[in-house]
C-alpha cells in the first residue's frame, strides 16, 4: 500500500563510470512495475538503488512521503526477492520465512500466524520443516517469495527471480507471481531481461538502455507506439522489422529501389520504416508491397515464420503467418504491410517520427 | 590399457599406506611401551605388550605422585582459549576484510600475510619483555596471548577465502530481512562457515598443545606448567623415565584426540549446499 517516486536518480561508481543517468518516475500504490532491457542497461542497478543495497550518488528517493535515499535496506520495509533464492541454508524453510519476523520482535504466535498464511497462500505448508538443499528450484521459488510475503511490506522487490527456473515451471510461477501481487495489492518492482515476462506482468515497464529509460509505459502502448527503435526492437518477438527508406522528391523507395506504395513523414531524407512481423501479410503480387525470397521458413505450430530476404537489405525480412507457411524456401513471395501498424523512426537520432 | 589404469590408484594407495605407517609407527611404539616394565621396553622395544611384560607403572608413577592433574588443566585451558579467541576473532576479522572496504584494508591484509611467513617465536626476546612489562610473567594468560597472535594470521587468511565465496545475496536477503550486520555474522556467516572453523581449529590447537617453547620462557613455574614441560621431569640428565616419560605421552594424546574428533565431524558436512542454485 505505497507509493514510490524516483526524482532524477542517479548512480556513479567509485570507478567515474555512471551506471544510471537520472531516472523520474512515480510509481503509483498497488501498481506491477517491471524494469526491463539487455544485461548491462542498469536494471538490476536500480532495483539495488531502490532497495537500499547500492548507495544513490545523486536524485530522491521517497517511499510514500519518506525520504529513504539513506535509509539501511532493513528501515525501508521492502522485501526483495533473489535471482538465487538467497535462502538461508542452515535454517528451515519456517525459519527462513520467520527469521525477519524474529529480527522485528514480533511474538511467536504472530509469527507463526504470518509463516502460516504464506504457506498456504503458496502451498507450501507440507515443506515447513524442510531445509533448503531438499527442495526442488521451483519450491525454493515459493520459500522465497513466502519470505518477502510474511513480512507484508511496502514494496516488493523481484530481482529476476525466474531466471533459474525452466521453460515449463517459469510460465506457471509467473501466473502465479501475478494473481498473488494481485491479490495481495502490494506496490511491485520487478527486475527481468525476458521481454515476455515483462509484457505479462507489467501494469507499466521501463525499457531501460545504457543507465536511461527508453520509455516508460503500459506493455500495451510500448508494443503500439515505441518511442525509439531500442523499444521497437525489444519488445514483441521476434522483433520488429526495420528497412530504411529513401525519400527523394520523386518519392520514397525501399533499398531494391522499388517504390513505396504509401506516404512517409515528409522532412527527411532517410527514414527507418518499422513493422512488425505480424503486421505484414502474403498477398498476389499485384497488391505487393514488397517481394521477398524465402531463406528459412520456422514452423511454431499455432503459426510460421517466414524468413525473407530483398535486394539491398543486409538483414531478413520477418513475417508471421497464421497455420502453416504456403511457401516453399527459396521461393519468392508477394507481401503487403498492414498502413495502420506502420512505424516511421528517424535513423539518425533512432526516434519516432509522428 | 586396462591394467595402466588400474596401476595408477593402486601406487597412490601403496604410498599413502606407507606414508601412514611411517608417521604412525613412532605413536604406536610410544602407546605400545607405556603399558610395558623398563626391562621389556628396552628389552625388546618394538613387542606388544603381554601378560609377562604388562605393566601400569609408569601411568602410576604419573597419576599418583606428580602435579600432572595441573599440567593437564593447564594445557587444556590454554589451548581451549586460545582456540577460542583465534576462532572468533579470526572469524571476525575475515568478515570485517572480506565483507568491507575500508581504508587500510589492504594494509592489514598484508600485515597479517606477514604475520603468515615470520614464525612468532624469532620475536620470542621482545615478547618475554612485553610479558615481563605486563607482569603476566608465570600465568596461562600470557601463553593465551602469544598463542591467539600466532594462530590468527592463517585463520583469517583462510576465514577471509572461505567468507569471500558465501553468495553475496545471502547477506543482502539478510539486510532486506532488517538483520544488524553483527547479527549477520553471528547468525548467517558462522553457522556456515563451521567446515573453515573446523579445519581452523585443528591446525590451530595441534602447534599450541605440542608447544613446549613459550611455556618454557613465559610459564615455567610449577603452577602454570603444561603437559609438555611437565613431561621434563621425567627427562634428567643423567637418567630418564622412560616409563613415566611414555605414559605421560600417552596420556597428552587423549585431550588433543577428543578435540580432534570433534572438530571432524563438522569438517565432513558442506553447509552451503542448498543455499543458492
Amino acid at each position: 500500500m505505497s507509493t514510490v517516486t524516483l526524482k532524477d536518480l542517479k548512480k556513479t561508481y567509485a570507478n567515474g563510470f555512471q551506471a544510471i543517468h537520472g531516472i523520474d518516475m512515480e510509481i503509483r500504490d498497488g501498481e506491477f512495475i517491471v524494469i526491463v532491457g539487455p544485461s548491462g542497461c542498469g536494471k538490476s542497478t536500480l532495483l539495488r538503488m531502490i532497495a537500499g543495497l547500492e548507495t544513490i550518488t545523486d536524485g530522491e528517493l521517497m517511499i510514500d512521503d519518506r525520504r529513504v535515499n539513506q535509509v539501511e535496506p532493513g528501515k525501508r520495509d521492502i522485501a526483495m526477492v533473489f535471482q538465487n533464492y538467497a535462502l538461508y541454508p542452515h535454517m528451515s524453510v519456517y525459519d527462513n520465512m520467520a527469521y525477519g519476523l524474529k529480527i522485528r520482535k514480533k511474538s511467536t504466535e504472530e509469527i507463526a500466524q504470518q509463516v502460516n498464511r504464506a504457506a498456504d497462500i503458496l502451498e507450501i505448508g507440507a515443506l515447513l520443516d524442510r531445509k533448503p538443499s531438499q527442495l526442488s528450484g521451483g519450491q525454493r521459488q515459493r520459500v522465497a517469495m513466502g519470505r518477502a510475503i510474511v513480512r507484508d511490506p511496502k514494496v516488493f522487490l523481484f530481482d529476476e527471480p525466474l531466471s533459474n527456473l525452466d521453460a515449463k515451471l517459469r510460465v506457471q510461477m509467473r501466473i502465479e507471481i501475478r494473481k498473488l501481487q494481485r491479490a495481495l495489492k502490494t506496490t511491485a518492482i520487478y527486475v527481468t531481461h525476458d521481454q515476455v515476462e515483462a509484457m505479462t506482468l507489467a501494469d507499466r515497464l521501463i525499457v531501460m538502455n545504457g543507465g536511461l529509460p527508453e520509455q516508460i509505459g503500459s506493455p500495451m502502448e510500448l508494443y503500439d507506439r515505441p518511442a525509439t527503435t531500442f523499444v521497437a526492437g525489444f519488445i514483441g518477438s521476434p522483433a520488429m522489422n526495420f528497412i530504411p527508406v529513401r525519400v527523394d522528391k520523386k518519392g520514397a523507395t525501399f533499398p531494391s529501389g522499388q517504390n513505396l506504395n504509401f506516404s512517409v513523414p515528409s522532412g527527411h531524407e532517410n527514414v527507418l520504416l518499422g513493422i512488425r512481423p505480424e503486421d505484414i501479410e502474403i498477398t498476389t503480387p499485384d497488391l505487393a508491397d514488397l517481394t521477398l525470397k524465402v531463406s528459412v521458413i520456422e514452423p511454431l505450430g499455432a503459426d510460421s515464420l517466414i524468413y525473407g530476404s530483398c535486394e539491398g537489405m543486409k538483414e531478413d525480412l520477418v513475417v508471421r503467418v497464421r497455420d502453416k507457411a504456403t511457401v516453399q524456401e527459396e521461393e519468392t513471395f508477394s507481401v503487403r504491410f498492414n498502413q495502420q501498424k506502420l512505424h516511421y523512426f528517424d535513423p539518425t537520432t533512432n526516434s519516432r517520427l509522428p | 590399457m586396462r591394467n595402466s589404469r588400474r596401476l595408477g590408484p593402486l601406487a597412490v594407495h601403496a604410498l599413502l599406506i606407507s606414508y601412514t605407517i611411517i608417521a604412525l609407527f613412532p605413536i604406536l611404539l610410544i602407546i605400545f611401551n607405556s603399558f610395558k616394565s623398563r626391562k621389556a621396553i628396552f628389552k625388546s622395544p618394538l613387542s606388544l605388550p603381554d601378560a609377562n611384560t604388562f605393566d601400569l607403572v609408569g601411568f602410576e608413577k604419573v597419576l599418583g605422585s606428580s602435579s600432572f592433574d595441573v599440567y593437564f588443566l593447564n594445557s587444556i585451558s590454554v589451548t581451549v582459549m586460545s582456540l577460542a579467541f583465534v576462532l572468533v576473532l579470526g572469524a571476525m576479522a575475515a568478515w570485517a576484510l572480506a565483507e568491507y572496504d575500508f581504508p587500510g584494508s589492504d594494509f592489514v591484509a598484508l600485515f597479517l600475510a606477514i604475520g603468515i611467513m615470520i614464525p612468532i617465536r624469532l620475536g620470542s626476546v621482545s615478547l618475554l619483555k612485553i610479558i615481563v612489562s605486563l607482569g603476566l610473567i608465570n600465568t596461562l594468560t600470557a601463553l593465551v596471548l602469544v598463542y591467539t597472535a600466532q594462530g590468527l594470521p592463517l585463520a583469517i587468511f583462510i576465514l577471509r577465502e572461505f567468507i569471500a565465496q558465501i553468495p553475496d545475496d545471502l547477506k543482502e536477503a539478510a539486510r532486506c530481512d532488517g538483520v544488524t550486520e553483527y547479527r549477520i555474522f553471528w547468525s548467517i556467516i558462522l553457522p556456515l562457515i563451521r567446515p573453515a572453523l573446523a579445519t581452523v581449529a585443528v591446525f590451530t590447537m595441534i602447534p599450541v598443545w605440542n608447544d613446549l617453547w613459550f611455556p618454557l620462557i613465559l610459564a615455567p613455574g610449577e603452577d602454570t606448567a603444561t603437559v609438555t614441560l611437565g613431561i621434563q621431569q621425567f627427562i634428567g640428565q643423567y637418567v630418564t623415565d622412560w616409563n613415566a616419560v611414555l605414559a605421560s605421552l600417552t596420556l597428552a594424546i587423549v585431550p588433543i584426540l577428543i578435540l580432534y574428533l570433534v572438530f571432524s565431524r563438522q569438517l565432513i558436512r558442506g553447509l552451503t549446499s542448498g543455499a543458492v542454485k
